[in-house]
């Protein structure tokens, strides 16, 4: 290399240090055993780490991104040659906090086109983040989101009811969220550095379930060759949530009210009061007004837990919620599934709109779920959705939006008809007050199958 | 007896606990190992990772770095926790058996030394 040559690379190289040092992305280059050779300022200031620690570490232990083992994008890009621009994750600072970013890669090559490493460029997104949550926040609290009137009447009391130490009894059909809103509670509260406990009452016999709650002493029952803690000692200054608080025997109920009154309880086998310093959310899905009034569940026991109530709307109820739900779903998705799936078609929407949901929230994301294994990338469409919600289950199940009220009035009060005059069209026609041939024409357009025989062929014979 | 989880990638300690794939199981009886064997995760969920954890009765893991969240919840699930550890795996085990894992010698960039986060089993 001439003089001039190496002097006009060496500005060069001066003029690029000096530009990298100035903007406020991240960058650090890596030679081919994936070693850093260059960090700039930008990147030591979004990682928390300094040059000095960077420069000769592998880049995964010190960039520490979510990409980084099963999905790097450098690796790709080293691989095919081509850049990625923009691809979101997050990093995770020495603290264990995570910072949302959107990263760009590129190949290096020396003077001679020789491959020699990769650069990678990336941007801190957590002003971008929180504003989006700000945002967001209207429709939020916790991971619960909704839009719908009845559930914004929720949020607005949730934080009051978190900051208060009050037992709060959660109602609402399977699958509507019963558990998240615990959690939510949980995290609202001043006890959310405490642990939150859920126990499944439903799941479990009695003298199990006894066991589990309250814990038992060594030599209390045979097999029980040490102490073991309850979950009401275990959730010590934390919440305790006990689910399907219905099915509980009401000799167990006896010892949960116990508790309830007293703040305290005794382990199987011990003898000495152990306080209970807990904060306890209960939930059901079954009617407790009803179970009291036939005595299955202790009246006394239903009034100490409905201290605070909070009744869960099903989701056909708040069918409003489905976009964002939904969103959320494919949010949640994308990132365990490693996926790229970008939305749903708008025909899908209508189709999960015009859904009955039974199985409320849990079937919705559940229905999501099944849909990304069909389709991990692109739009989810009708096609990967399950038959009792596509066009091709109409006919069995439920309404959809494909059929108009007003046709599935019209087709049931035919059916009606037709059943009850023994499938006499003539007599069905004058029933409903219709022209026969209009009738004809409505069995024709609504796809209303007439049984082997009818009224004419019964008349005939 | 104590069981200890590795977090592993590319024998080496993995990145980020909370996308790692991959476990390297170590028994040990009073610091000699008594038996190991490689596990996996199906998942990248907190609770079910959790929940493998104390299904394979693991007392502790030594992963890389790992986000405050699921560290709460192997605390929450009685599970001591070493993390931002980075190196080769053989030798994290050796640091581990030798207990000179908090001295900062395998500690992440920029991770004064290995920290731990624990709770009671139940």
């Amino acid at each position: 290399m001439t003089r001039q040559k190496k002097q006009t690379a060496e500005i060069g190289g001066a003029t690029t240090d000096a530009i990298l040092e100035s903007i406020s992305d991240g960058v650090f280059t890596v030679d081919l055993d994936w070693r850093i050779n260059s960090f700039n300022r930008a990147a030591e200031q979004i990682t928390g780490i300094s040059r000095k620690d960077a420069i000769g570490r592998f880049c995964s232990e010190v960039f520490r991104s979510n990409m980084c083992e099963t999905n790097c994008a450098l690796r790709k890009t080293l691989k095919n040659g081509k850049p990625i621009i923009g691809r979101s994750g997050y990093i995770v600072d020495e603290e264990g906090g995570r910072t949302p970013i959107s990263l760009s890669t590129a190949v290096l090559k020396d003077s001679s086109g020789q491959v020699v490493g990769g650069a990678e460029t990336f941007r801190d997104l957590s002003e971008v983040e929180t504003l989006r949550h700000e945002l967001e926040g209207r429709t939020h609290v916790g991971e619960i989101v909704s839009r719908s009137p009845m559930m914004q009447r929720l949020f607005e009391v949730i934080p009051a009811i978190a900051a208060s130490p009050s037992t709060v009894l959660i109602t609402g059909e399977t699958g509507t969220g019963k558990e998240l809103m615990a959690r939510t509670i949980h995290a609202l509260s001043r006890r959310c550095k405490g642990p939150f406990i859920a126990l499944n009452c439903g799941a479990l016999p009695d003298t199990l379930l006894e066991s589990e709650l309250f814990g038992y002493k060594a030599g209390a029952f045979t097999g029980a060759t040490k102490d073991k803690p309850g979950r009401f000692a275990v959730a010590k200054g934390g919440t305790l949530f006990l689910d399907e608080i219905g099915d509980v025997s009401p000799a167990l109920q006896v010892r949960l009210l116990r508790v309830l009154q007293e703040h305290s309880f005794e382990p199987l086998g011990g003898t000495e009061t152990v306080p209970a310093d807990v904060r306890i959310v209960v939930a059901t899905n079954r009617d407790l007004t009803e179970l009291t009034k036939n005595g299955t569940f202790r009246e006394d026991l239903y009034y100490r837990i409905n201290v605070v109530r909070i009744e869960l709307p099903p989701l056909r109820r708040r069918k409003e919620d489905i976009p964002l739900l939904v969103d959320q779903f494919i949010v949640k998705f994308n990132r365990l599934h490693h996926a790229t799936v970008r939305g749903v078609s708008p025909e899908t929407l209508s189709l999960l709109m015009a859904h009955n949901w039974p199985g409320n929230v849990r079937e919705l994301e559940n229905i999501i779920e099944r849909a990304f294994v069909l389709c991990p990338n692109g739009i989810i469409g009708m096609d990967h959705l399950p038959d009792e919600i596509s066009f091709r289950g109409y006919r069995s199940t439920v309404p959809t939006a494909l059929q108009s009220a007003r046709s599935l009035l019209e087709s049931q009060a035919i059916r009606t008809a037709l059943e009850r005059n023994g499938y006499s069209r003539l007599a069905a026609a004058k029933e409903l007050g219709m022209h026969k041939s209009t009738l004809f024409r409505k069995i024709k357009q609504l796809g209303i199958i007439p049984p082997g025989k009818d009224g004419r062929s019964k008349t005939a014979r | 007896m104590t069981k200890i989880a590795f977090s592993l990638w590319n024998k080496r300690i993995a990145p980020v606990f909370d996308v790692a794939r991959n476990l390297w199981i170590v028994e040990t009886d009073e610091n000699d190992i008594i038996g190991q064997s490689g596990k996996r995760f199906a998942t990248d969920d907190t609770q079910d990772r959790a929940l493998r954890l104390t299904t394979l009765q693991v007392d502790q893991l030594v992963c890389g770095a790992i986000t405050r969240s699921s560290s709460e919840v192997l605390a929450e699930h009685g599970i001591m926790v070493i993390s931002f550890i980075a190196g080769e795996l053989e030798q994290v085990i050796q640091a581990w058996l030798s207990d000179s894992l908090k001295d900062g010698h395998l500690a992440m960039p920029g991770c004064s030394r290995g920290k731990r986060r624990s709770a009671q089993r139940y």
